[in-house]
């Protein structure tokens, strides 16, 4: 009985030395991560609940057919309600959430903005994005269409570590990654995207406070994958517009 | 029942063990180039042992440790590098409760660069082009001169950058204050390598029983202090002063043509008939610019040692040698393929003047002493607008 207890005591000692708080979900600076943030709780909610009853089915088993307690516990080989059971139930959990995002996930990865295409409507392959993210070993690098529009043109902007974005404006980005999987990750807006070498693909979404947040990488890429970090800043319009033009002349030097 | 609590403790001692035994890092003395004075000078006699720890009894009082690290401070005016930076980036990496953090170049650099700045860390092996090592004191992508240390503003770029095509990431992710701690720290890695490699070149003069650093009072007629003074005047103030020098000789860059960005184009032929005829370009870069003209070079890295202790490149078991001692595998430097347009020490007007006016430093890419600043720009529009030949097909500006 000392080992739980004492084990207990650890977890909450260490939640009292370093608060808990802040570990959550950090602030939100988009709109309509409300429901995303429901799905994980939901998720977490769904998880948790059967994480509680399997330790606590666990912890008594282990207390009452412990050697020193009388009786003895029976065993049992193949059930087929057992098994029909913990087959169906988690079958069903699924096949709810399946449906019940499907809205969100046609919101989030789906509909791309089509101010994203200002040429065709809606053809993929001719969509401008705001920026194109350059994933490689061990840093991100934002590169924008200069003057003319257009990427791959003399005038591009590139910018190693930082993305700069206007505020409250449909944003797509063309993810590109120059070597290994990558994933782009910003938790303040609860997005994210596996980058796979040769499959271009885009992302969508609109901020709604300016500041700075963290981009990160979330998918295991090698040594230094811990500190792919980039920042991402949020600007107005007027700023957004005064930095491109600061860019654009450095190119001029 | 017994026995099985032996078994536990036992594996958990060895797991203790383990994890807490790593040796202390320290500065490794420079195999290499000791390796290469001694086959040069003294026909492969090994160089005396009591010689390498009176050198490194002096690296340590003047530089200290990778956990303590010192620097000569008084010995010059202006400030090289300050202190209070050079602790924040030496040491293991750690916190402590006011929130100070050191350790940074352990944390971001040691890996591929090495504890010592050797280039040799344990993932060196692994890229291409190597980690640099700072030792020998060149550096490729600067605003000053060949044979100059770059400037603060320089490193500092490199590390908010990074440099495209290389291994080497853009560090954005660390405040101002901790890239200027490690840009502090590695010029006092250059700065003691390139005194540690100084102090070897004077062993390689000395007579096998001399001391280059006599203890207190044991040879008669030689005083410590007399010898001390020396090697502070030959070896030392030399190579700092170098590093105090080094923003008065940065190269001036004469006024870009307007508006370059867009009217480059026009100076593109001129660039190209000096690419093939009078600048020579084509020799290393190729026709095409794809880097591969003369392609048959190492870069001085590789020469400091394979050249002057006269290695044969053929020959494995020679080569072997210095790999023993820790010398990277030699390979060929390849002149850039310029079609990519990726330019590692940064791809803006003003990079490429200096690339081409200044030359390379530690490579075949010298500097353009016969040409005129006109020529340069003219160069610089044609290496710029070589790769956009499809774009000159679609739509013009």
């Amino acid at each position: 009985m000392a080992v739980p207890v004492l084990g207990t005591a650890i977890v909450f000692g260490a939640a009292m030395e370093n608060p808990i708080a802040g570990y959550w979900l950090p602030e939100s600076i988009g709109p309509r991560t409300e429901s995303i943030d429901g799905l994980i709780n939901l998720v977490h909610l769904i998880l948790g609940g059967v994480f509680l009853v399997t330790g606590l089915v666990l912890t008594f088993s282990l207390w009452r057919f412990s050697a020193d307690r009388p009786g003895k516990a029976s065993t049992r080989c193949g059930s087929l309600l057992l098994e029909l059971l913990w087959t169906l139930i988690p079958t069903a959990v699924l096949g709810w959430l399946v449906f019940y995002q499907a809205t969100l996930w046609d919101e989030n990865k789906v509909n791309i903005p089509l101010s994203a295409f200002p040429d065709s409507e809606g053809d993929y392959a001719s969509a401008l994005p705001t920026a194109r993210v350059v994933a490689r070993q061990f840093e991100w690098t934002f590169v924008y269409p200069g003057a003319d529009g257009q990427f791959d043109t003399r005038d591009d902007i590139f910018s190693p570590g930082l993305l700069v974005l206007p505020e409250g404006t449909d944003i797509v980005l063309e993810l590109v990654s120059e070597d290994v999987i990558h994933s782009f990750a910003v938790n303040a807006l609860r997005l994210k995207q596996d980058i796979v070498p040769s499959l271009n693909s885009l992302i969508w979404f609109k901020v709604t406070r300016n500041g700075e947040c963290e981009i990160n990488c979330t998918e295991l890429c090698g040594w230094g994958h811990y500190r792919m970090i980039a920042t991402m800043r949020v600007v107005t319009n007027t700023d957004y517009a005064a930095w491109k033009k600061l860019q654009m002349d450095k190119l001029q030097r | 029942m017994a026995f099985r609590k032996m078994k536990v403790i036992t594996v958990a001692f060895l797991v203790v063990m383990a994890a807490g035994c790593s040796p202390e890092p320290e500065f490794r003395i420079n195999a290499v180039h000791k390796l290469t004075i001694e086959k040069e000078f003294l026909d492969g006699k090994p160089v005396s042992q009591d010689q390498i720890s009176q050198m490194g009894n002096a690296l340590t009082a003047l530089f200290g440790t990778p956990e303590q690290p010192a620097f000569p401070v008084h010995l010059t005016d202006e400030p090289i590098v300050s202190l209070d930076n050079l602790f924040m980036a030496s040491g293991a990496v750690a916190s402590d409760r006011l929130g100070l953090h050191r350790g940074l170049y352990r944390e971001h650099c040691a890996h591929c660069h090495g504890i010592s700045g050797d280039g040799a860390g344990p993932t060196a092996s692994f890229l291409n082009p190597y980690p640099r090592d700072f030792r020998l004191g060149k550096f490729k992508f600067k605003s000053t001169g060949l044979s100059q240390p770059p400037t603060d503003d320089d490193l500092q770029r490199i590390l908010q950058e990074g440099i495209p095509g290389t291994a080497m990431p853009s560090f954005r992710l660390l405040d101002e204050a901790e890239i200027d701690a490690l840009v502090d720290y590695v010029k006092f890695l250059s700065i003691r390598g390139k005194v540690e490699i100084e102090l070897l070149e004077e062993i390689a003069q000395l007579d096998e029983g001399d001391a280059l650093l006599a203890s207190k009072g044991t040879v008669p007629g030689k005083e410590f202090e007399d010898q001390f003074d020396l090697m502070m005047e030959e070896v030392v103030l030399p190579t700092l002063e170098k590093w105090t020098e080094r923003e008065k000789n940065v190269t001036d860059v004469p006024e870009i043509p307007k508006d370059f960005l867009f009217t480059r184009q026009q100076l593109a032929p001129l660039g190209a008939r000096l690419f093939f005829g009078k600048a020579n370009c084509a020799q290393c870069h190729g026709a095409t610019g794809l880097g591969d003209g003369q392609t048959q070079n190492y870069d001085e890295w590789t020469n400091e040692w394979l050249k002057r202790a006269k290695v044969d490149e053929n020959n494995p078991a020679e080569i072997a040698e210095f790999l023993g001692v820790g010398a990277m595998k030699p390979r060929k430097s390849r002149p850039r393929n310029l079609a990519l347009r990726v330019f590692r020490g940064g791809s803006t007007h003003t990079d490429l003047y200096r690339r081409i006016a200044n030359g390379i430093e530690g490579t075949t890419m010298p500097n353009a002493k016969a040409l005129q600043p006109d020529e340069i720009w003219a160069l610089v529009a044609y290496v710029l607008e070589m790769g956009l030949i499809d774009e000159h097909a679609g739509h013009e500006h």
